[in-house]
């Protein structure tokens, strides 16, 4: 053990944060020691006050500190379209684009089954629920264009065939890989005013 | 056409060599050294600018010099006239690719520095298990075709979630309707695999056949793809059919994952009917025709990698090899005995000696 105990443990625990790999651990909880009183207390209210006021928003999966979040609040917002997503930061790519101004749907995840990730895990009756209320006509499958994302919306595209809304998908002509998140404003808008009908 | 050559070779920590700056010569270039002491590594090296991966199947992290923890190849290239930089670098299971010090795609790599490779193993092509041809087809269309390669990419990818989700219905943890999106992709970029290997194929052959009507004395030499399902329709219906039968064994059972591919010398397979002799000269032939379809597709001769093939062909042979070289902007070639070399290569070449991890030119 090279660290005191205290120290061991500040380190491990910043080396379980996604991105951070042993060295930056050891640089992060360098500065952490290193700084004031009041920087350090800061970040660790800020951490908890973030853990204790966001959560899920009830409706579309959207992060808020109230109980629906400022989009699905929104009543300038088209209500009769629903942009259905992987994760909450593909929300925020779309909305970047200045395009789109419907409701989203976040899935919370993709389907993949060497993950262990089926439909089922998916927050996809939470999506039923809000179609069976009849007030949207046009559900646009987002999720990205690898093999995990478009499984997911051909298992969704299926799903809502019976329904009587229009289903639609991005029309990727994204980069490799195609995560969504990754892809520029202008290829996004792009892909939105070109989505096309699933069959 | 631009014209393509290798000019400074870097390595770090790769195989056998600890660092080494290496200016090569356009042209002709001689490697000689006693067995072991690194030749193939270095072909292997310059094979990997190409690709971004070993030509002899092995693993990235079995690339890095005993006791380092990572490698880097460094190529300064001239094409066409621009000069052209391209580093790998390869640590803790990720590699970084930066062509002219920009960061980049492994995708963007392709095509930049096409090489053919022909080493004593080739002749697995023939008689080894059709992996080995599909690798060879797979390695081959990629070079010359981005989207190939992501559909490949792709396609494994799918391969290993079905595979998975079969083996989840199995034993009772996922529901059967969940196989749709998994077998309507399949197919779909199965299907594209598919008629890109047909494509390529027959293609080739047109380069094939002149060449070993040349060197083969009027026999006539054939590639014929054996793809294990080709109508999207029947391998759908297979699919619904045999449903349980891949439940069961857990293992998607149709796809170009199962392709392969034979050589036929005058109607007759060649793995079992043609002589050792009728054989090497196949894979010579597929090898040259490579080069010339690739020079015609993608504009540019590939740089030539001969891996201790010459000793093993006859002087008539011998000759075919040589026309493909004085065509070539440059070629690689090793030997461990340079007296069994012809004559008139060894007058137009830059002979190189290895020896103790460095390579010298000998005058
Ligand atoms: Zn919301």
């Amino acid at each position: 053990m090279y660290y005191p105990g205290p120290l061991n443990k500040l380190i491990t625990a910043l080396g379980k944060l996604p991105g951070i790999g042993p060295k930056t651990a050891q640089r992060l909880a360098f500065h952490l020691l290193n700084t004031s009183d009041s920087e350090a207390q800061g970040l660790a209210t800020a951490i908890m006050e973030a853990r204790e006021k966001i959560h899920y928003c009830s409706i579309c999966g959207n992060f808020t500190s109230e109980d629906i979040c400022r989009l699905c609040a929104d009543s300038n917002r088209d209500r009769t379209i629903v942009c259905v997503v992987e994760e909450v930061r593909d929300v925020i790519a779309l909305e970047k684009t200045n395009q789109y101004r419907g409701l989203y749907h976040v899935l919370n995840g993709v389907i993949s089954p060497m993950d262990g990730v089926g439909p089922d895990k998916l927050r996809i009756k939470q999506l039923l629920t809000r179609l069976q209320e009849g007030e949207i006509k046009e559900v646009v499958l987002a999720t990205n264009a690898d093999v995990e994302g478009e499984a997911t919306a051909l298992y969704l595209a299926n799903l809502l065939k019976p329904l009587s809304v229009k289903v639609t998908r991005l029309a990727y002509g994204l980069p490799v890989g195609g995560d969504l998140e990754y892809a520029d404003q202008v290829t996004l808008a792009r892909a939105f005013t070109g989505r096309h009908i699933i069959e | 056409m631009s014209a393509l050559s290798l000019e400074k070779l870097r390595l770090i920590n790769f195989r056998s060599y600890e660092k080494i700056s290496w200016s090569c010569e356009p042209g002709i270039n001689i490697i000689y050294g006693p067995n072991g002491v690194g030749k193939t590594n270095l072909l292997e090296s310059i094979g990997y600018l190409g690709i971004a991966r070993s030509f002899r199947q092995k693993k990235d992290q079995q690339l890095i010099n005993w006791g380092h923890h990572l490698f880097k190849i460094k190529g300064n290239c001239i094409i066409g006239g621009e000069p052209t930089e391209i580093e790998i670098v390869y640590q803790k299971n990720k590699k970084e690719l930066t062509i002219n010090g920009f960061k980049s795609k492994f995708l963007q790599l392709l095509g930049i520095i096409p090489v053919i490779y022909f080493g004593p193993d080739d002749l697995n092509l023939l008689k080894g298990a059709p992996a080995y041809r599909r690798n060879f087809l797979d390695r081959e269309i990629s070079i010359l075709d981005k989207i190939y390669c992501r559909n490949l990419q792709e396609y494994r990818k799918i391969l290993l979630q079905r595979n998975d989700l079969l083996k989840s219905i199995k034993e009772g943890q996922a529901s059967k309707n969940e196989l749709e999106p998994w077998n309507i992709q399949l197919i779909d970029i199965g299907t594209k695999i598919i008629k890109k290997r047909s494509v390529f194929l027959n293609e080739i052959m047109p380069f094939i056949n002149s060449l070993y009507q040349k060197i083969g004395r009027n026999e006539n030499l054939s590639l014929i793809y054996k793809p294990n399902i080709e109508d999207p329709n029947e391998w759908r219906n297979k699919i619904a059919i045999n449903k349980n039968k891949e439940i069961q064994t857990g293992n998607t059972l149709w796809g170009p994952h199962r392709d392969d591919f034979s050589f036929y010398i005058n109607n007759y397979d060649a793995r079992n009917f043609a002589s050792q002799g009728q054989q090497r000269t196949a894979i010579l032939v597929l090898k040259i025709a490579e080069a010339q379809y690739f020079e015609k597709v993608i504009g540019k001769m590939p740089i030539l990698l001969f891996d201790d093939v010459f000793s093993e062909l006859d002087e008539f042979r011998q000759c075919a090899l040589l026309d493909l070289l004085v065509n070539s902007n440059q070629a690689f070639i090793t030997t461990a005995e340079i007296n069994k070399l012809p004559q008139n290569l060894i007058n137009n070449a830059t002979i190189w000696e290895i020896y103790s991890g460095k390579i010298c030119k000998k005058i």
